[in-house]
């Protein structure tokens, strides 16, 4: 395969979640490379990993976001393509490390103090990651001061609250002014079922996603 | 117990869309979180509660349920009131969060599902078998709420757990007032001659700005 026809294939393979040869998903490509074998196939080949997650990668999930804002696919289909992107991000790892190739930023993510629910923060995580963005995730009942830190050792990363409750979502508030005190220039944004656009507006975050999808087109356009 | 419908439900996929590989795996991971769960009820029959349906309040052993004027009527007719606690246990949610960890999303996501389905079927079991056994005494059962729902404030599972005293299936809460393990429902039952199961809670809540009014998805 020539260097165009891999990074097509390896496209391919993270659209449609085909992580590597073994994985029984999707069945029309069974006993076909993944994602893990083409981009070690890619990097062996001399393709350069910038080209890699832009030409492939990136360029998939994007894919992958427009057909679920149609309708066409759904979470279980974005999930197994976040794994596909991840498993083939393994291989560029190093690449981050020496500087070579740059995540797109950093997204720092929990849910707030008082609150256990953690799945719909996990898919969050998992699907910006899959986006291309280096994910600090938290964990649960998480307030300002362990927010705070986090800012603190990721200069420059844009911070996602997440509640499930009406309970704990008033806990958002005091958060966010916590954390705007300290640091003025944080992007936010709340998501989660409780909260809307409009409790957003009023706690003084600079965005809502009501899925995760909402949250990578909202950090999308922060880097655009 | 487990239904695939509810499962493909709060997974968002449409079930005559399910691709069969979805399908295989629902049933695989159900299997496999049915035989590692430790489901788990108690359940307490308190008698001659002091209910108000105009201040929305419940008095059993002298403490104080602030249910809302829409719990309390549902309860208004009850001559005794049964609390109950139950769950799911710890290792539906370990095996998801195993799963999560190694960044199998979809499995993780699809045993957290199976796991809500396990506690709620707690529940229901403890409810459906109050119906049966009491209707032998020709007594009736209302809706089950739980603190949470309907306006009824999240922080009366305090009040709950202090009434069911050691019966609590080794569930403990969090000063926010959240059950651990996390797939653990409590809630309440009334029974007396005199009540109604009106099945559908939201046709009576009066909850008007409820984000989850009508969602298919409440529980
Ligand atoms: C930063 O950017 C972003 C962007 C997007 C973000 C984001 C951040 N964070 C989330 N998103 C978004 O993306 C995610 C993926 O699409 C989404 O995340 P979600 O977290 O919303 O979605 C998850 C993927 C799936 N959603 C869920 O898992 C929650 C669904 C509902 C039906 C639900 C479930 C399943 C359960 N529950 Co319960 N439960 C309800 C829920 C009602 C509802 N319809 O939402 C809710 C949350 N529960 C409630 C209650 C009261 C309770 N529950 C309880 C129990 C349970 C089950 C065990 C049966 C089960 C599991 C709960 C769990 N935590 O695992 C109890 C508490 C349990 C505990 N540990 O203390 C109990 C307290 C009831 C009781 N007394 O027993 C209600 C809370 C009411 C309130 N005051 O807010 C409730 C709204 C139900 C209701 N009809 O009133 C989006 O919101």
């Amino acid at each position: 395969m020539n260097n165009d026809e891999l990074l097509l294939k390896l496209l391919e393979c993270v659209e449609y979640g085909k992580v590597n040869k073994d994985a029984p998903y999707p069945p029309q490509m069974k006993g076909q490379d993944g994602a893990d074998e083409l981009t070690r196939q890619a990097l062996a080949q001399g393709i350069k990993p910038a080209d890699i997650l832009d030409n492939a990668l990136i360029k998939a999930m994007e894919k992958v976001g427009q057909k679920y804002a149609e309708k066409k696919i759904f979470v279980p289909q974005m999930l197994v393509a976040a794994k596909a992107m991840n498993t083939a991000m393994e291989h560029l790892k190093p690449y981050f490390s020496s500087g070579e190739v740059r995540k797109k930023g950093k997204f720092i993510i929990g849910t707030v103090s008082g609150d256990l629910h953690d799945i719909g923060k996990n898919l969050v995580a998992m699907i910006v990651e899959g986006a291309g963005w280096e994910v600090i995730d938290l964990g649960v009942d998480v307030g300002s001061q362990k927010f705070i830190q986090s800012i603190a050792n990721h200069n420059g990363a844009v911070v996602g609250l997440s509640a499930l409750l009406t309970t704990t979502m008033v806990n958002m508030k005091s958060i966010v002014m916590d954390i705007k005190a300290k640091y003025p220039g944080t992007r936010l944004i709340i998501g989660g079922a409780p909260v809307n656009e409009s409790f957003s507006a009023e706690i003084g975050a600079d965005g809502y996603a009501s899925d995760p999808q909402g949250a990578v087109s909202y950090l999308n356009s922060l880097v655009a | 117990m487990i239904s695939r419908e509810n499962i493909l439900m709060n997974l968002g996929v449409p079930s005559d869309q399910a691709e069969p590989y979805l399908i295989g795996l629902i049933d695989e991971l159900t299997a496999r979180s049915l035989s590692v769960c430790s489901p788990m009820a108690t359940c307490s029959v308190f008698f001659s509660p002091t209910i108000d349906p105009v201040a929305g309040v419940m008095a059993i052993n002298e403490k104080t349920f602030g249910l809302n004027r829409m719990v309390a009527k549902a309860m208004h007719k009850s001559t005794s009131i049964a609390l109950f606690i139950g769950t799911c246990g710890p290792d539906v949610e370990a095996l998801s969060k195993s799963f999560m960890k190694k960044g199998e999303g979809l499995e993780g996501f699809i045993v957290d599902i199976i796991g809500s389905e396990i506690a709620e079927g707690v529940a229901d079991f403890i409810h459906k078998r109050m119906e049966k056994l009491l209707a032998k005494e020709n007594l009736k059962v209302t809706n089950r709420y739980s603190p949470g729902y309907c306006k009824w404030p999240v922080n009366d599972q305090q009040v709950l757990f202090e009434l069911m005293g050691p019966h609590n299936c080794g569930i403990t809460l969090t000063p926010s007032s959240l059950m651990i393990p996390v797939k653990s429902v409590s809630g309440i039952i009334g029974v007396g001659t005199d009540v109604v199961n009106a099945g559908y809670a939201c046709a009576i809540c009066d909850a008007e700005y409820c984000l989850y009014r009508d969602k298919k998805r409440q529980l």
